[in-house]
């Protein structure tokens, strides 16, 4: 992403913001409340239009005009609020707005069946993940199981490319974070390049290879995790680098 | 596993259930009460025949209006969509000399019409769907009452009490047949259609529904029109059955009373079935 500047009326969300994130490799975008963080994952997964700026992927210039756009082109996010339609089973929400079906007398009819299987599939070989029950609504699980439901969502796509994760620790408990931090590297492993915006420092220094700051709509600066350290990163996000130069 | 399951206590194990048990057993203890009050009426086969009839009309009604508020929705003027697509087809039976088969698929396809006219209120206009259809409901009973101009129409040909009253196979009456099938029916449109997987989906989680790449309004417009749609066929076809089966129609029989509670019931049902 080049330049990318974003208004909403007379606020100006973002200015001449550029990202890049590489295959392989996990970005961690960092900053305050207010920053800008999420407004520059939302233009970057196609939730908003920037006012100014330019996304390139694989060195072609992209434009979308909805989320749904960004998907088919490979670039999807998990929101925080992990966005699952908690009343249906796990199965239903994978494949929601995508479902498989199987024809019955010329009409096309739901296949849970293999919609369930093929979601017990994604989730072991992609993400390790063996849920107690693929019956139940997704309600009844517990926040790791379901953000690795929505994850699974994610990656089933075979042209997902970026995948943005916002927050992904922010509701779990220690021993559940370690497990996301663990299914993110994995990730990273298989070749996405992984978004992680996070206000949790020592995940980001866990996990991340290279460390974007922003602070008041700007980029301040983009470290290098191994060479950089909490008190570099927290200086920048809260502006002390200044004083301390 | 199973040792686990066993160690749980009763009240754990039936929790999953108990949307389906509570209707159930309140039910059953109207059941009870009525066999003590009224033990020698209320089990004979013409009485439990003449519940199960009162029933078969809400169920479509019912069943459909179990998607609308599946989906986050209400719609108050299904009742006089019903009444007024059944004095539509009274009179063009009664007035105009139509052919039952001619007038029936008439009336359904105008009561379609006046649910889609709903739909599009409420999406198209933003109206507030409490509000929109309390209003068309005034509109449509207004029609059905001037139509009707206060009168009660009688005595239809007899392939329509035919369907009114009728039994198979023997005993069990014609609407109550039907109306079972629109259960089913429901059912299977709830769990294994987009149709129904959408509609669960939107209830559910509406901004999930929309990130998940469903294209947000159109769909949603898509659906309320498509759900109404589907509203408005059986309630109109419950004007019918209702007119039928007392082989009179009349404007101002009031279905709305009956069908939401009978939603609360199938619909909270079906929610937790359809996982």
């Amino acid at each position: 992403m080049r330049a990318i500047t974003k208004r909403f009326g007379g606020v100006t969300a973002l200015l001449n913001v550029d990202l890049e994130a590489y295959a392989g490799e996990v970005l961690a975008i960092v900053g305050d409340n207010g920053a800008g963080k999420s407004t520059l994952i939302k233009v970057l997964t196609g939730v908003y239009q920037p006012t100014k700026g330019e996304i390139f992927l694989d060195g072609d210039k992209v434009a979308f005009s909805s989320h749904a756009e960004a998907i088919t082109l490979g670039i999807d996010a998990v929101y925080q609020t992990l966005a699952l339609a908690d009343h249906l089973d796990p199965a239903a929400n994978m494949f929601l707005g995508n479902e498989l079906t199987k024809s019955f007398m010329g009409i096309p009819v739901l296949d849970n069946k293999k919609m369930r299987a093929e979601t017990e599939r994604v989730l072991m070989e992609r993400l390790g993940v063996q849920l107690k029950s693929l019956d139940a609504p997704t309600e009844s699980l517990s926040g790791g199981q379901r953000q690795a439901v929505a994850i699974a969502r994610a990656v089933y796509s075979e042209g997902l490319r970026v995948l943005v994760m916002d927050e992904p620790t922010a509701a779990l408990g220690p021993q559940e974070t370690a497990r996301t931090l663990k299914l993110i590297k994995a990730l990273k492993a298989q070749g996405l390049a992984v978004i992680l915006i996070s206000h949790s420092l020592d995940d980001v220094f866990e996990v991340s290879d290279r460390v974007h700051v922003q602070r008041r709509g700007q980029r301040v600066g983009v470290v290098r995790t191994a060479d950089s350290s909490t008190q570099e990163v927290l200086g920048m996000i809260v502006g002390a680098e200044e004083v301390t130069a | 596993m199973t040792a686990e399951t066993h160690k749980q206590p009763l009240s754990e194990r039936l929790e999953p259930y108990i949307a389906i048990i509570g209707p159930m057993v309140m039910i059953l203890a109207i059941l009870v009460f009525m066999g003590i009050v009224e033990p020698a009426r209320y089990f004979r086969t013409t009485n439990l025949n003449l519940i199960l009839l009162d029933a078969a009309l809400y169920m479509p009604m019912a069943m459909t209006m179990t998607f609308v508020i599946t989906q986050r929705g209400i719609d108050l003027s299904i009742g006089s969509i019903a009444a007024l697509s059944g004095i539509i087809m009274a009179f063009l039976i009664k007035q105009y000399g139509y052919s039952v088969y001619v007038a029936v698929p008439i009336a359904i396809m105008l009561g379609a019409l006046m649910g889609l006219i709903n739909g599009l209120i409420i999406t198209r206009f933003n109206v507030p769907d409490l509000i929109g259809t309390l209003a068309m409901d005034l509109v449509y009973r207004g029609f059905a009452l001037v139509l009707a101009k206060g009168l009660v129409l009688a005595r239809f040909p007899d392939f329509l009490t035919d369907i009114g009253r009728g039994q198979i196979p023997g005993f069990v009456p014609i609407p109550v047949l039907i109306g079972i099938a629109t259960m089913i029916g429901g059912y299977l449109l709830l769990t294994r259609s987009y149709f129904g997987r959408y509609t669960i989906a939107i209830g559910s989680n509406p901004e999930a529904a929309e990130l998940t790449g469903i294209s947000v309004n159109r769909h949603k417009v898509f659906a309320y029109a498509c759900i109404l749609r589907v509203v408005a066929w059986p309630s109109a076809r419950a004007g019918v059955a209702r007119a039928a089966a007392p082989t009179t129609a009349e404007p101002r029989r009031n279905f709305l009373r009956f069908s939401p509670l009978s939603v609360v019931h199938t619909s909270v049902s079906c929610a937790r079935d359809s996982r």
